[in-house]
């Protein structure tokens, strides 16, 4: 496989981990799994040359995480936020 | 050349081929007294002397041949010696990339899922550097750091981290873990290059 196979098929796969992460964020308010899924986005948006999708990761990962550090879940309107932030990887991936 | 000077400030002798280099402007080249610790980039009255600058140029130029001989030497290897990497990440597409760089730089490369999958190919198969993310279920990659430099030390170990967690981590991987080296996520193939050679320096 070669370079721009690579990228096609992270592409392909992305559109899959877009959607199990809007389920994610649509059905549970438990900000641990999210910020993970976001956290591994990030780490390998870059490292596919996609750096737009890790600032995007990354902007959702932090929400996460201060959430984490509150000790509570996402509200309605974070969860809306990321859903918003899901939308922008999406466009991007095009 | 004389490489025993007088200190400017104390005015002891001052070795200046194993004295400490003055870090504080990038630009220029000066030691530290290792008797007064006085730093004399900035110091009014103290102007660089030119046989410190020249020696330490000449000392810096040594130490550059001497890396790129060394690096020489560590690629000029035969077939039968090319570095083994093996590559630990829970995920994928991560495996899949770090594969395929790394053996685009000329090494053979083993993958493993996780920390008990890459303990198991580290006792049989030995790899010469094992590059593993942080965070991974089962099994923190610098637990796995830890046991790997157990089975064998000569293994150099690199552990890959994402940004936010880097500051955090990296004192404790290298120095408790024993980690060789540390990349951040997204990782730059430049940099993963230079970490690469860097290591095949160390162990030539």
């Amino acid at each position: 496989m070669n370079f721009q196979e690579l990228q096609e098929r992270f592409h392909v796969r992305l559109r899959t981990r877009l959607t199990d992460l809007t389920s994610l964020v649509e059905t549970g308010a438990q900000p641990e799994p999210i910020m993970r899924a976001f956290h591994s986005l990030a780490g390998i948006g870059g490292t596919y040359g996609f750096d737009a999708i890790t600032d995007e990761s990354r902007a959702c990962e932090r929400m996460c995480l201060a959430v984490m550090e509150e000790g509570r879940p996402l509200s309605r309107d974070e969860r809306l936020r990321l859903l918003e932030g899901i939308d922008r990887i999406g466009v991007l991936n095009r | 050349m004389n490489e025993t000077l007088p200190c400017p400030n104390c005015s002891s002798p001052v070795d200046i081929r194993t004295a400490r280099w003055c870090d504080c402007v990038a630009k220029k080249l000066s030691v530290v007294c290792p008797h007064c610790e006085a730093c004399f980039c900035h110091r009014r009255g103290y102007p660089m002397q030119k046989e410190w600058t020249l020696s330490l140029q000449e000392r810096r130029e040594q130490q550059a041949m001497e890396k790129f001989r060394r690096a020489v030497a560590a690629s000029a290897r035969t077939p039968e010696h090319v570095r083994t990497v093996l590559v630990v990440d829970d995920d994928e597409e991560i495996r899949l990339i770090a594969e395929y760089t790394v053996q685009h730089m000329g090494y053979r490369v083993l993958t493993a899922s996780d920390a008990n999958e890459a303990l198991e190919l580290v006792r049989r198969e030995r790899p010469d550097i094992v590059l593993t993310d942080a965070l991974m279920p089962k099994m923190d990659g610098r637990e796995l750091c830890k046991l790997i430099k157990l089975v064998d030390p000569a293994i150099q170990v690199v552990i890959m981290s994402a940004l936010y967690t880097a500051s955090r981590y990296r004192n404790e991987a290298m120095k408790t873990f024993q980690a060789d080296d540390y990349l951040v996520k997204p990782i730059s193939f430049g940099r993963l290059q230079e970490v690469l050679q860097d290591l095949a320096v160390r162990a030539a």
